[in-house]
């Protein structure tokens, strides 16, 4: 969704993910951009949406309010939604600028967003417990906003390195059902295949059969990667500061 | 000049000789860092010494490269170019710039001293109510290093604060063809000369590159686009609120790119001139035209600005040329989405699969958010050759490499640096040409490596034991 205004940090990698990950498996895919002023259809199996600026996150929000009761419904029928930073902060509740301002959300999820003032960057692995025997989430969250989850959600993931949805209660994005919200950009699909897949199944035993199950992928790539991320990250946080600092 | 001026110069020359002295660097910025503590208001005292006054350039793509055709010009031009040395565009580099012009006293034949200085877009604030530029060039407002600044939106928020303070008759000089910058010049009070590309250049609509600007910035209605060459540049106006692409005063039409050099025919108000720039693609016809409006505007003559542009030579990293072990290596310094596609899009110049290294690494320098990686359009390699991929993240580039469709054993992964260029150099026989792309860190990894081992002459020979460091926002 809003593939110009919502597309921060790569998001747009998470597209080709959930693309190349059918077709390698020979199923049949077509991406439809929708744009602000589109009138959205029903027979969508996924929808996406990145983050955005302050100033097109807005833009996008009308655009959303104006198609409430369409996406509530489709959201109720099982329909898979993955959201990212301020698309994350766009289907909760409600967001509180840091100005004080209060703006509604499409109120796909129990969260509340209230604007900080320092940036919460760096990389991030967080393990989802829902989804036991998983690998850890691996990604880069880069947002100002804190949010609150609430009862009607439960945590996407357990941060382990990281600030996750409000930097203190060690939980990161929501979930509820086939939805899912995150701050982990980075890109977060390809570098998580199975979570990539988890989506891919949802939406297809929705439109088939519960059954429905993927054929494996040789991943040993994308493993490779994670592995090289998960050395690097605990190198940088050990690595001492003051040399580098010195050496400008 | 007062003494505590005096000593706080002094005092920081010496910091910076020290620094020196026990291999610790910081020779482009700690004198700076050192003086402008004791002395903050050094930048503009020592600025106001310029015989032709300082210029300020400013992009988010191209500054350094900006800058170095323009100190060429000048030299042409019969003037001593002022510079800060690549990367250190930050308030210390510029401070340090000044002292060392400052330290050194002019003869009674010399030159007279004009300032470029090439500024980080989030310092260009800090610095313009003291510098008091003359000229005040902007190239780009592109995507770039968000994990500092936030957003790009905020990238242009920082240079309107820079324009505010300036003197009246300051010259703007501004990218027609960018809708963010031409609205830093709409309404403005100051005078304002646009350059942009010439009308017979055309539409790149086939290229589908990272986008990061397409609504007006005046109302926020998508801007239409009758013509578009990279990216967010191109001609566009908004159907909305009537905001569009000014007509630009100085233009480049007739354009002949090669891998080699770039041709075309310079327009401007005083006339036109024939241009054999030394360096490939449709970018660097807009770090000429960025060079050459900003020193019409400092009233230098066309004839200077074709000698000057002709006999410019690609700096460190921007498609310099070097022989190492009988391969003739391309070094292209890649820090953002715009800078890959820019890239990819200088090797399509001439066809045929090509040797490729691609060394990407996430320290401060760099940006420590490597997810730009996902919105190059790296598809578009498609038919290369091998490709090496390195640096600390190494892996990330090579996932990035089969999602865009490149078969995974056409490539080559090892984050270790001085092996990944002996895999390229045992895949390239002597006599070929190897493309590197790089990000900032790896590639004076990639330098110092190639110095020892290749026969590769040091960079910085010519500036004596300053290694170019980029720095952290102070
Ligand atoms: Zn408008």
């Amino acid at each position: 969704m809003y593939p110009e205004l919502m597309n921060l940090y790569g998001d747009r990698g998470n597209i080709t993910a959930l693309v190349q990950r059918c077709r390698w498996r020979g199923i049949d895919v077509t991406v439809e951009d929708l744009r602000v002023g589109d009138r959205p259809g029903g027979d969508y199996d996924i929808l996406f949406i990145g983050g955005g600026q302050d100033r097109e996150q807005l833009l996008v929000r009308d655009d959303l309010m104006a198609n409430r009761d369409h996406w509530a419904a489709l959201a109720e029928d099982g329909l898979v939604v993955l959201a990212i930073c301020g698309g994350y902060q766009l289907l909760g509740r409600e967001f509180l600028t840091h100005e004080g301002e209060q703006i509604d959300g499409l109120g796909l999820l129990d969260v509340v967003t209230v604007g900080g003032k320092k940036r919460l960057i760096g990389n991030v692995i967080a393990r989802a417990d829902w989804a036991p025997k998983t690998p850890a989430l691996i990604g880069f969250e880069n947002h100002s906003g804190r949010t609150r989850l609430g009862a009607g959600v439960e945590p996407l993931a357990r941060v382990e390195v990281g600030f996750g949805n409000d930097g203190q209660d060690r939980t990161e994005g929501a979930r509820r059902g086939n939805i899912f919200g995150t701050y982990l950009h980075g890109s977060l699909l390809p570098k998580n295949p199975w979570f990539a897949d988890h989506l891919l199944e949802s939406a297809l035993r929705r439109k088939y059969t519960d059954a429905f199950e993927l054929e494996m992928l040789p991943d040993e790539l994308e493993t490779a990667a994670r592995g090289a991320v998960t050395r690097r990250v605990g190198e940088v946080r050990r690595r001492r500061w003051w040399p580098e600092l010195l050496k400008r | 000049m007062s003494i505590k001026r005096k000593v706080a110069v002094a005092l920081g020359g010496l910091g910076g000789r020290v620094s020196r002295g026990f291999g610790l660097g910081g020779g482009t910025s700690l004198p700076g860092a050192i003086a402008l503590r004791l002395d903050p208001g050094l930048i503009g005292a020592l600025a106001g010494r310029l015989d032709r006054g300082p210029i300020l350039i400013t992009a988010t793509n191209g500054k350094t490269t900006t800058a170095n055709m323009l100190a060429s010009i000048c030299r042409e031009a019969a003037l001593e170019p002022v510079h800060n040395a690549a990367g250190a565009n930050l308030t210390y580099g510029i401070a340090t710039a000044l002292m060392a012009a400052y330290n050194t006293k002019p003869g009674p034949d010399s030159e007279p001293r004009i300032g470029i200085f090439e500024v980080d877009e989030a310092t260009v604030r800090n610095v313009s109510a003291q510098l008091a530029p003359r000229v005040f060039s902007v190239g780009n407002l592109f995507r770039d290093q968000l994990d500092r600044f936030g957003e790009v939106d905020q990238t242009a928020r920082l240079i309107q604060e820079g324009i505010e303070p300036l003197a009246p008759d300051a010259t703007l000089v501004l990218n027609a063809d960018d809708p963010r910058v031409a609205a830093l010049g709409r309404d403005s009070a100051r005078p304002v000369l646009y350059f942009g590309l010439g009308e017979d250049v055309p539409s790149a609509t086939t290229v589908d590159d990272a986008q990061d600007s397409k609504d007006c910035l005046i109302c926020g209605e998508p801007l239409a686009y009758t013509k578009r060459y990279f990216s967010h540049l191109g001609e566009y106006a908004c159907p909305h609120c009537g905001f569009r692409r000014p007509l630009p005063e100085v233009t480049a039409v007739k354009l002949r790119l090669s891998l080699k050099e770039t041709r075309f025919l310079l327009c401007t108000p005083g006339g036109d001139a024939e241009v054999a720039l030394p360096a490939p693609a449709l970018f660097n016809v807009y770090n000429a035209l960025a060079a050459a409006s900003a020193a019409l505007a400092a009233g230098i003559s066309l004839d200077s600005i074709v000698a000057g542009l002709n006999a410019f030579s690609p700096a460190f990293g921007r498609f310099e040329t070097l022989e190492a072990a009988g391969r003739r290596l391309r070094l292209m310094l890649v820090k953002n989405p715009t800078g890959f596609d820019q890239a990819i899009g200088a090797l399509e110049i001439e066809p045929g699969p090509k040797n490729l290294v691609i060394a990407i690494n996430d320290t401060l320098a760099d940006g420590t958010d490597v997810s730009g990686l996902w919105d190059a359009n790296l598809e578009r390699l498609g038919q290369t050759g091998a490709v090496v991929t390195t640096g600390t993240r190494a892996h990330d580039m090579a996932l990035r490499l089969k999602y865009a469709g490149i078969p995974e054993t056409s490539v080559i992964v090892d984050s270790d640096l001085a092996a990944a260029l002996e895999r390229a150099f045992q895949k390239a026989p002597p006599g070929e040409e190897i493309f590197v792309l790089s990000t900032y860190t790896a590639m004076l990894d990639i330098r110092k490596h190639l110095e020892k081992t290749a026969g590769v002459a040091a960079f910085w020979a010519d500036r004596g034991s300053d290694a170019p460091r980029e720095e952290v926002s102070p």
